[in-house]
Order: C-alpha cells, then structure tokens, then sequence
C-alpha cells in the first residue's frame, strides 16, 4: 500500500502526475520536468519531500554512537551543523547516505532516504544496544519536509516568515516558530542550487506549502520527482539505489571525502575504507559526457575502446539547464581519467561517452 | 482534406499524394514528457512497415518510432536535430513537430491504419 503525504490533496488539485516512489504516493511532474528544473536554476522551486525519514539520536553517548556507526568524522562539525555522512556496514558497502543535523554532543537529527528508512532505523537500533545512554527514536511517520531551492529561496523563504528573520546558511539549521508551531530550517538541498529543508508537523507541512506559494507567486513553482532527478545528476548528487548501495563503497563512489581521516577512532567499516583509500579501488565511478546522439539509462553496460565490458551507466539524462546529455556510472581503473572514451549499449543502439570532472554543474 | 491517421505504436500519418508524413500522437507525447533527443534517419533509406525508423529520448525514457508504411526516407524534421527544438513536439506533435516523411511503396498499407475515432478508442483502453 502507497503512503500519502500531507500534501496529497495539494498535488491532486495542482493536477500533478503522481507516481508511487518507495511506497509513497507523490508527484513526478506538475507539467513539465525541463521548465520545472529550469524554474529552480533560475528562481525557484518548491518540492514535497515528505518521504524522507527523519531518526532522533539522543543522550550522553550520541556522540561516541555517531562517530561510530557513520563515516564522516563527527568532531569537526559544530552545534547548529549540518553535514554529509554515511553508514556503512564491514565491507565498505553503503547502508544509507544522510544528512545529520548536530544540535549538541547529546542530540543528533538524522535525514535519511526514503527507501532505507526501516533498515536504518534496524541497523541503529542493533549498534545502539552497545551503547549505555542513548535514545534512537523514528520520527519518520509523524514528519513532513519540503525542500525550497534556487536562487531566489532565501528571499522567498524570509518573506514567507514575515521578514527580519536571520535564515541559517549553508550547511547549518535552526529552529523557528511558522504559525506557531516549531518548525526545522536546514540551508540544505539536493539540487546544486542555495536554499532550505524545512522538517514540520504534517500540518505545518501544508501551511508553509501554502504560505510560500501565495507569497512568491511567479518566483516559484511546485516541482515534481523528476525535476529532482534531473537537478541532483547536474548537480552529481548520489542517488541511493542508482549510484550507490550495498555493492559500493565510499571510495569507489568518489565521495570517500565523508570518510574519517586515517588515525581516528574506530567506525564500521574502518579497516576496509582506509585500506582503499590508501591502495585504491578496481572500479571508480566517474561522470561522463555523450558524444553521439541518445540518453543512456540506469543499468546499461559500458564497452570500453577495443571491446570489453568496463562498467555500468548508474545515472543518467539530458540536462536541461547544462543543454547537455550526462550521467555517472563505474568504470575499472584505467579508465576512470577525463578524456577517457567509452561506449554505452543502450538497446540496440551505441552511445559514445566520454569522462568529464565532477560536478556537471556548480552555482 | 486528408486525415490523420495512426499506429498501434502512437505514429500518426498524414498522406500527401505519394508521400506520408508522420510524427507521434499527443498522447505519446503526453506519455514520453519533455522529449531530449530525436535520432533522425537517413533521407534515402528504405524502410518496411513496422521496421524501426529511429529513436526519440525523453528526460523519462527512450522509445522507438516504427515506419506506418513501407517506402524511402524523403525528408526528416531538420529541426530537430537541434535538441532545443525537440520541444516542439511536446508542444506541436502534430503539425511542427513532425519527424520524417516517407515516400511510399505500397500505398495500399494505409488500409492498416486506425483513423482518429479507433485510435481514440485505443487510447483510452490503455
């Protein structure tokens, strides 16, 4: 059975087309997925997030519990931080990639995709048990979260509160009271794009929907699945399930800068993530450019030069805004260089490539 | 006047004296989303009814555009070899953003054709 988000009856009436994502109900376009993403490139967009899970992680040992259950090192990030992370399990293999909110030593607000919600909050629940002083609650069910993202997000977002507000920056979150009710700002997103997560009562969910589209009229509009789709590979945001998974570490998907430094206390998946760190890996995964016509899809083969099968396409489309056909996928070693050129089999057809630096898009 | 006619694949066809020209329903459209990509033909190739023509690229998906009619490529929409043109098939699938036109080998295969009211039908079975 499909789980409808606060904004459902929003959607309906916007006339969205709806898709089940993860056993959520929720909208893939509102129109069209080009103008959508470039609405937020160049203004804004306003996006219902609500199947994201959210997971507390509080008491005396929250901090020792972080440091050792997600990769990226805990200690340098500060109260009122938000920041980047993964949990691993032994072999290096991603459980989840998340965003951890740091409100103090003692509390930590996890942002976690909506397809691992049960199997992270399993995965916590087993290791916390070690853990004398520590609380995990899942919070998922009685959240929702919006993502308001673009240039003009910040305006929008201060206007939408009434004004005079200080809105957190980048990479940092507060808390607010919207209506009175409280209410989670993150300077967080998934598109490459400034601007905020907001985490609010189911209620309030709808309330700040509302407020901000009746406030930014033409500044902003609805986006759907696929405009965040389109945004995020722009952007060479992983997705969980197409770039990265259990099959993958870290290191092997380029983002092994959310790993701890050699040195540091130990964390799940340590041994295996610095032994590649410092020997490298067998496959990489790099982004690349089209060169003949096509848009390779998630899961088609990649041929290198004189023939043999090097990788796999894990992401890929035209980018509307870049004008540009990209996308990621793992390659072996020797290939993983810029200027690097392959082949896709994309049906019946071949798509050539080549290897271009990441991101394929920065503000 | 001709009329359009159309596939089982979402092709329409519109006769113009030996010739077809053809592009894809707005309800193919309508399904595919903003289309990306569109892999023109050859003008001089000779194709058979039902054979793969080319192929056309949405930011959803991929899918392949079968020939109506058996015949020779005559023209292809140079348009669309501009990708930021290929939006006119969203937004004129069935005038601008035709894709090819075939000169016919055997007119007599338009008999296959669904006109407007069938395919109608079809669609809203789908």
């Amino acid at each position: 059975m499909s789980t409808k988000t606060p904004l459902y009856d929003e959607h309906v009436r916007l006339k969205a087309k709806m898709v089940d994502f993860h056993g959520f109900v929720l909208p893939v376009l509102y129109g069209s997925i080009k103008e959508e993403h470039n609405h937020v490139r160049t203004k804004s967009g306003i996006f219902d997030i609500s199947h994201m899970g959210q997971i507390l992680i509080e008491g005396r040992d929250a901090f020792d519990f972080i440091q050792f259950v997600s990769t990226n090192d805990a200690s340098h990030f500060k109260n009122g931080q938000a920041f980047y992370t993964l949990l691993c399990k032994e072999n290096g293999g991603i459980i989840d990639d998340l965003i951890i909110l740091k409100y103090n030593n003692d509390k930590y607000f996890l942002i976690v995709n909506a397809s691992n919600i049960e199997k992270d909050y399993s995965w916590l629940k087993k290791y916390a048990d070690k853990f004398s002083y520590l609380k995990v609650k899942n919070l998922s069910d009685s959240l929702g979260m919006l993502a308001l993202q673009g240039p003009l997000a910040y305006k929008i977002l201060n206007e939408t509160l009434g004004g005079g507000k200080i809105l957190p920056a980048h990479f940092c979150f507060s808390e607010i009271d919207f209506c009175s009710e409280p209410v989670i700002i993150s300077g967080t997103g998934y598109t490459g794009e400034k601007g905020f997560e907001i985490i609010a009562s189911e209620e309030g969910t709808v309330k700040i929907w509302k407020a901000v589209l009746e406030t930014a009229k033409s500044d902003v509009i609805p986006c759907g699945l696929g405009a965040r789709d389109t945004l995020r590979i722009e952007a060479s945001y992983m997705l969980y399930g197409n770039d990265i998974d259990e099959d993958h570490t870290p290191v092997e998907a380029g983002i092994g800068w959310a790993v701890k430094k050699k040195g540091t206390t130990g964390y799940i998946g340590k041994k295996i993530l610095t032994g590649q760190k410092s020997s490298g890996v067998k496959k990489k995964l790099v982004g690349f450019k089209t060169l003949s016509p096509g848009i390779p899809r998630h899961g088609n083969t990649i041929i290198s030069e004189d023939g043999k099968e090097a990788g796999t396409v894990t992401s890929a489309t035209y980018g509307p805004y870049i004008k540009k056909t990209i996308g990621m996928g793992y390659v072996i070693s020797g290939m993983t260089e810029p200027g690097s050129s392959f082949i896709i089999r994309n049906n019946s057809r071949e798509i050539r490539a080549e290897v271009v630096k990441l991101p394929f898009y920065k503000r | 006047m001709a009329e359009y006619l159309y596939t089982k694949d979402h092709e329409w066809v519109l006769q113009e004296g030996s010739r077809v020209r053809v592009g894809i329903s707005d309800f193919a459209q309508s399904e595919l989303g903003d289309i990306a990509y569109v892999e023109l033909p050859e003008i001089g190739t000779k194709v058979k009814q039902n054979d793969t023509v080319c192929s056309i690229d949405s930011l959803k998906s991929s899918s392949e555009i079968f020939a109506p009619v058996s015949g020779t490529i005559a023209e292809t929409n140079e348009k669309l070899k501009n990708e930021e043109n290929c939006e006119i098939i969203n937004k004129d699938p069935l005038g601008e953003g035709w894709i090819f036109v075939i000169e016919m080998e055997n007119p007599g295969e338009l008999e296959s054709l669904m006109n407007e009211k069938e395919y109608k039908k079809l669609t809203e079975e789908e």
